[in-house]
């Protein structure tokens, strides 16, 4: 009896010891290792998925993915490389590149890169790779945004366009005031609701939009220009005219969608192509017949127009950790993953079977494009960035609405703003604050336009944002910009 | 075993109850791995921590963190704020549980009694987020019902939300809303653990209901109300993190900013463990210093403490 516990203590005590010494596949010679890929947070199962089982058909590589958590997820990330973790492959945020790289947590690849990476080194841009750069060493794969668009402008329902007989969309600041005046008037909806501090296609109209911008060789951070204050005080009159939502301070996407879609609102500022199907249906819900109407960015009093330009520069980088064990196996199975054909097969799939050619364009085909390639594109990593570009919008397409939405957004390409910084390396001192400045901002914005009376002055405000790391990240930036210059 | 001895000793105790001893070890040791190893962990509050150095070799700065968040300007404030909220809290909150408490006991159908329970502890498991989404919607100045109420009275609309004179209010009485029943729990227990006799004996000497109260039902569970005092006391700091979280917003953070969410934002993305230890500690040994404090005043004025 008592030699039957024993054993089986003795089992438990291995089982545990065990879990502690992982058996790391070292794999005989000839036979590739399992790999061990860890992504940004997503809500999905990656090692079920599709492209998963393609990937490691088409490489021969097994590999074991791994998704970072949606809350803490730098915290978890560095944790994992501070333990030594044995991960292949990481593909992260720039911020997030620049940090483990400069702690020494990362595999200087331009060695790997000239012996097994030639096809990475082709199909990504010289610019991307000059933003790569830390010091002069690559420690990461850039992964360049697909494509800039404009994803943002103000809606409005095409009934209450008509009920005011109104036949063409506000195109200047003066004539969507009127419009807001009227509606104040003569209904008792409120006339613009929206979540942010910042709404484009207004700000727009003095001039503002990137929070960086480079004005005369100088980098220049939005509350330094002139525009801004001036955007501040047009919202001014439009809260205390009670043109705003006063409840916008606390609004969030949900809140304001529903104020729109249920008729409270006339106005939605916001308003993003993503959400264009779920909220055609709820308003067809209300308002049967009925579709959302944009009001793209505005012209001002001194005839500037804008939008922001998003989606330019790096969004991840793709690196390989020192404490991979499979260094030389990681960077051929990345390079073997962006040959075209096989590009192509991840991004979109089978001609005929995930996608086919309309009118000229390439159309997904549901539910199979859906189904097996929603996720493809966390498991990239490197885009064969001019292939991509066209393959990116196909996933604008995936809904008739949505791409439509999408594609009339994009008449304010023309005039967007665009970020010059999303190209610079992530410095470390404006990563440090960027966070807090920006929240710091978008408060007093908040703030000083639907409490006038409470908030300090744009002076009061200016002073302490340049204190608590304004400044500091300028300078950074101006830094780089100039050593940047001279590069050239 | 010939020796015998002295009953007094440690070795004497030790072998009478040797097996109790023996499974002491398992909570002695688990206590001190979880509880106690951790503290020292606190170091990293006198350290310009770095995850990829650790501990042992990450660079001391001595008090330069306590001395960032003493000398930062929102400072005074937020601490204002913290020891405001949480004092209006302790005011208005803490004798509600006791009263309701005392209220259901006098019940005397049991059935509405238990009904009422029920209903009063629902709250506690909504999440803050959710009771924020709530409130939000009550007290919406489109279409919420307070306000449409307040206008139909002939009233001015009030952005509660919004309004800093009415957002402290606002936090004590959601706060209120979502505790309050379930704080009665410990309260009934010590009600329900009160000697029948005494009653009965009140009774035969004439005493009415309220007599009752005040006499035998308040003096008997003092004891609980001091201890749940002293406890709370210690959470003073704690004026209500995730829940001020949930429902302020720019317009507010002058009068509802407090050290939780101070942290929580300033130290937002910025992986900041050393601030955040040193705010930790500088909040554990306020809060230490408030328990020992209210528990040697109770000591001399109700010579009842917790130890």
């Amino acid at each position: 009896m008592n030699k039957k516990i024993w054993v089986a203590l003795l089992v438990m005590l291995l089982m545990i010891t065990g879990c502690g010494q992982k058996t790391t596949d070292k794999g005989e010679k000839g036979e590739k290792p399992v790999l061990r890929q860890l992504g940004f947070p997503r809500n999905f199962d990656p090692n079920g998925d599709p492209v998963a089982k393609v990937i490691e058909d088409a490489t021969g590589y097994k590999v074991e993915y791994e998704i970072l958590p949606m809350e803490n997820a730098t915290d978890k990330l560095n944790l994992m490389m501070a333990n030594k973790e044995k991960i292949d492959i990481i593909k992260v945020r720039p911020e997030q590149y620049h940090k483990l790289a400069s702690e020494g947590a990362l595999e200087p690849l331009d060695d790997l890169l000239k012996e097994y990476g030639k096809t990475l080194l082709e199909v990504n841009t010289d610019e991307a790779w000059k933003a790569a750069k830390i010091d002069g060493v690559t420690y990461g794969i850039p992964e360049q945004a697909s494509r800039p668009f404009v994803s943002s402008a103000i809606a409005v329902r095409t009934g209450l366009l008509e009920e005011m007989g109104i036949d063409s969309m506000p195109e200047t600041l003066e004539e969507f005031y009127a419009l807001l005046v009227r509606i104040k008037k003569e209904t008792d909806m409120i006339p613009l609701t929206g979540a942010t501090a910042i709404v484009d296609e207004i700000s727009g109209a003095f001039g503002v939009n990137s929070e960086w911008t480079i004005e005369d060789g100088k980098v220049k951070h939005i509350v330094e220009r002139e525009g801004l204050q001036e955007y501040i005080e047009f919202m001014q009159k439009l809260s205390e005219e009670g043109l705003l939502d006063p409840e916008w301070p606390i609004n969030d996407v949900p809140k304001i969608q529903e104020k729109f879609t249920s008729g409270k609102a006339a106005f939605m500022a916001n308003y993003n192509w993503g959400f264009a199907g779920a909220m055609t249906e709820a308003l067809q819900s209300n308002f049967p017949n009925e579709e959302i109407e944009m009001v793209m960015g505005l012209k001002g009093p001194k005839g500037l127009q804008g939008a922001f330009l998003q989606s330019t520069g790096v969004n991840f980088y793709i690196a390989i950790p020192k404490a991979s064990d499979h260094k030389e196996e990681a960077m051929k199975f990345m390079d073997a993953k962006v040959q075209p054909e096989l590009f192509k097969n991840l991004s979109i799939g089978e001609k005929g079977v995930h996608w086919e050619e309309k009118d000229g364009k390439m159309q997904p085909i549901l539910p199979a494009f859906t189904d097996e390639r929603n996720n493809a594109d966390w498991f990239n990593t490197s885009t064969d960035y001019n292939a991509y570009r066209e393959y990116w919008l196909l996933r604008t397409r995936k809904e008739h609405i949505l791409g439509e939405t999408f594609d009339k957004m994009q008449v304010q390409v023309d005039y967007a703003e665009e970020n010059p910084l999303a190209m610079a390396p992530p410095l470390e001192v404006p990563s440090k604050y960027a966070q807090k400045l920006k929240t710091m901002m978008d408060d007093y914005i908040i703030n000083a336009i639907f409490d006038k009376g409470s908030a300090p002055s744009y002076e009061e405000f200016l002073k302490r944002f340049m204190a608590e790391g304004g400044q500091e990240s300028i300078d950074a930036y101006n830094e780089w910009y100039q050593e940047y210059l001279k590069q050239d | 075993m010939g020796t015998s001895y002295d009953q007094n000793t440690w070795r004497y105790h030790f072998k009478k109850h040797r097996s109790l001893y023996l499974m002491l070890i398992p909570g002695v040791v688990l206590l001190f791995i979880f509880n106690y190893l951790p503290m020292f962990g606190t170091v990293i509050a006198f350290q310009d921590f770095n995850i990829f150095q650790g501990v042992l070799k990450s660079e001391f700065v001595g008090l330069d963190n306590f001395r960032r968040l003493f000398t930062s300007p929102d400072f005074m404030l937020v601490f204002k704020n913290t020891v405001i909220i949480s004092f209006l809290k302790l005011v208005f909150i803490f004798p509600l549980p006791i009263m309701i408490a005392i209220l259901l006991n006098e019940i005397r159908l049991q059935k509405f009694k238990k009904t009422v329970q029920t209903i009063i502890y629902l709250p506690h498991f909504i999440s803050w987020v959710i009771v924020a989404g709530l409130f939000i919607n009550l007290l919406s100045v489109n279409g919420g019902i307070i306000n449409n109420i307040l206008q139909t009275l002939g009233h001015e609309p009030i952005p509660f939300f919004l309004s800093k004179p009415h957002f402290r209010s606002l936090l004590v009485f959601t706060e209120g809303w979502k505790t309050v029943g379930w704080g009665t729990i410990v309260y009934l227990a010590a009600i329900v653990s009160i000697d029948q006799e005494q009653y009965e004996g009140a009774r035969i000497d004439g005493a009415n209901k309220l007599q009752e109260i005040i006499y035998i039902t308040i003096p008997n569970i003092a004891p609980t109300i001091i201890l749940m005092f002293i406890l709370r006391l210690g959470t003073l700091l704690e004026a209500g993190t995730e829940q001020i979280l949930v429902m302020y917003n720019p317009l507010v953070y002058e009068v509802s900013d407090v050290i939780g969410t101070y942290v929580y934002r300033i130290g937002l993305g910025a992986s900041d463990y050393s601030f955040s230890t040193a705010v930790g500690l500088f909040n554990s040994v306020v809060s230490f210093s408030l328990v020992l404090f209210t528990n040697w005043l109770s000591k001399r004025l109700f010579d009842s403490s917790i130890w």
